[in-house]
């Protein structure tokens, strides 16, 4: 009987130690800040978070702070990156979404990127006349930001 | 008979009311340099202005305008000047683009989204505002003034509450901003990507900031007043990847943070004073910046930084243990910045209620002792023996407290005589 409840305990710490949850979070608009500039979340639209490797998560007020915080950051601590989706304002895991650089339109950092759900929807958003780049992920890590120093 | 009277003068007098002109109508009739005197009424129509004009409100004028058209917009023109109106409700109060030459003054905007939004236009004059905003949370209310892509912008003597930014500038050059109050908001004056802009005497208490400056160059923060920003994640100024920037004479007192440099380069904080802030100042990635001539007194901590450390020079720090025995009015020591008790304090506000603790107080000293030994990253070789505020002059000798002295050694001096005869 012992050994069946040692095995139960046992059983029940490791599922405590399970996989950390890379599930976004929402953001909190009285409290949260960017990592990166310290602005705080007014524009939802255009947020982005980061969840590191021990479940921590990082918010940030625009795409251009992620994409900063992660070129600086120890690559292993990342677990997960989204991007709110331009359209539909859901997260997006950011290896998954599609970028336009769009000097046009108003970002909170003013790095005038925007993220849709896939090539397509991005595509489809610059042939209703809007004017822009087609990017990929890899793309932003070494993008020239313009406006940034 | 009576009624068929009554009802030929209804008919008589109909088509007058029926055509009377909308404001609209009349801005339309007018030729351009015209002044109109508006009348002491509501208006529950939006105009616009495409031509030189002075409109002028009297007592009781007032704007009601529900939807999203602004009350008044100022498009495609020059020399318009408002004055001495009322606006109430409404998605923005006034609207100007791509105008040149616009003084707005004496304007009271309440409840409105935002009150005054400007693209592309040169030349414009923000006086004597008063603007309060809606109830709820900042990130869904707009800003008192806004600027966007426009250069020479004077905003002054104006008072701004409960709006998202008081102030906010994008990519404008030459905005000078001077004797506004400024409080209840996300950011007093919030700058990015700006140029020449000089903040001078105001007054920004209880935003989540009370200067935010961001991506911004060759510009002055000088004389202004900053005090009580105590919310989460709140700071007196937060200067981010800013350059060329002066930070000069401001009164900066019971903030959580003073002034925060973050990636600032060829910058100046000078002669200020920092007051009983949670913590004086930080540098964070901002080594190479000039900060010399301040007085920090009262502070939790009183600096702090990255490893990469901040430049200190000829500061006034009170919880300096100096001699100057050469009185030159520097310390004969160097002051090195670092309270580990003070660092807890910031993550754990409770922590002051033990600041006077026998425990504490030994901490407190073994770390000045340590300080004095080793090399750290923010040191001041050259600390000032007295705060600058005391050593501009002699300090103000009080008449009344000499006189009221002199009583209290006489009345103690009959006492003890009379107990000493009795």
């Amino acid at each position: 009987m012992k050994k069946w409840i040692l095995i139960a305990i046992t059983v029940m710490v490791l599922s405590g130690c399970g996989e950390t949850d890379f599930t976004p979070r929402a953001i909190e608009a009285e409290t949260d800040i960017c990592a990166v500039c310290n602005m705080s979340i007014t524009h939802e639209e255009y947020a982005a978070q980061l969840i590191e490797q021990d479940g921590d998560h990082l918010v940030f007020d625009d795409l251009g702070c992620l994409i900063e915080h992660i070129n600086e950051m120890d690559q292993a601590e990342l677990g997960a990156a989204f991007i709110k989706d331009a359209q539909t304002n859901e997260w997006l895991n950011i290896e998954r979404a599609a970028y336009v650089y769009a000097p046009e339109e108003w970002t909170p950092m003013s790095y005038h990127v925007l993220a849709f759900e896939n090539t397509d929807a991005a595509q489809q958003w610059l042939d209703g006349g809007q004017q822009g780049e087609l990017l990929a992920l890899d793309d932003l890590y070494g993008f020239d930001w313009g406006n940034h120093h | 008979m009576k009624r068929i009277v009554l009802l030929w003068t209804l008919f008589l007098l109909w088509p007058g009311i029926g055509y009377a002109e909308s404001l609209q109508q009349t801005i339309d009739g007018l030729p351009a340099g015209s002044e109109l005197v508006l009348e002491p009424v509501v208006y529950h129509e939006a105009v616009s202005i495409t031509k030189p004009l002075t409109i002028t409100g009297v007592p009781g004028t007032n704007f009601q305008v529900d939807g999203e058209s602004p009350a008044i917009s100022i498009e495609n023109t020059q020399d318009v000047q408002i004055r001495n109106v009322d606006i109430e409700q409404g998605d923005t109060a006034v609207l100007i683009k791509s105008s040149e030459n616009i003084t707005i003054e004496e304007i009271e905007v309440s409840e409105a989204g935002q009150a005054m939004e400007v693209h592309d236009s040169k030349t414009l004059t923000f006086r004597e505002l008063l603007v309060e905003g809606p109830a709820g949370h900042y990130s869904a209310k707009g800003n008192g003034v806004a600027l966007y892509n426009s250069e020479d912008i004077q905003v002054s003597d104006s008072t701004i509450r409960h709006m998202r930014d008081g102030i906010y500038a994008e990519k404008t050059t030459n905005l000078q901003t001077s004797g506004n109050r400024i409080e209840n908001s996300r950011y007093g004056v919030h700058l990015m990507y700006s140029r020449q802009a000089d903040l001078s005497k105001n007054e920004l208490s209880e935003n989540v900031a009370g200067v935010m400056l961001m991506m911004t160059e060759d510009s002055r923060i000088q004389k202004n007043t900053i005090h009580e920003h105590t919310s989460p994640n709140a700071s007196g100024l937060v200067l981010y990847e800013a350059q060329n920037i002066q930070v000069t004479g401001n009164v900066i007192s019971a903030n959580a943070l003073g002034l925060s440099l973050q990636k600032v380069k060829n910058s100046q904080v000078t002669e200020n004073k920092f007051y009983g802030n949670q913590i004086g100042m930080e540098f964070i990635r901002s080594a190479e910046n000039n900060t010399r001539g301040n007085e920090f007194t009262g502070n939790i901590v009183q600096l702090r930084s990255d490893a990469l450390g901040g430049m200190l020079a000829g500061n006034y720090y009170d919880d300096a243990s100096l001699l100057d025995l050469d009185e030159d009015g520097y310390g004969d020591t160097s002051y090195t910045a670092l309270q580990s008790y003070g660092q807890w304090m910031v993550r754990k506000p409770a922590y002051q209620y033990f600041i006077e603790a026998p425990a504490v107080v030994l901490l407190n000293e073994m770390d000045r002792q340590m300080n004095s030994m080793e090399s750290a990253v923010l040191m001041d070789s050259k600390p000032l023996a007295k705060p600058p505020s005391e050593a501009n002059g002699n300090p103000p000798m009080s008449l009344w407290r000499l006189f009221l002295g002199a009583m209290l050694l006489a009345l103690g001096g009959w006492i003890w005589k009379k107990e000493s005869t009795a």
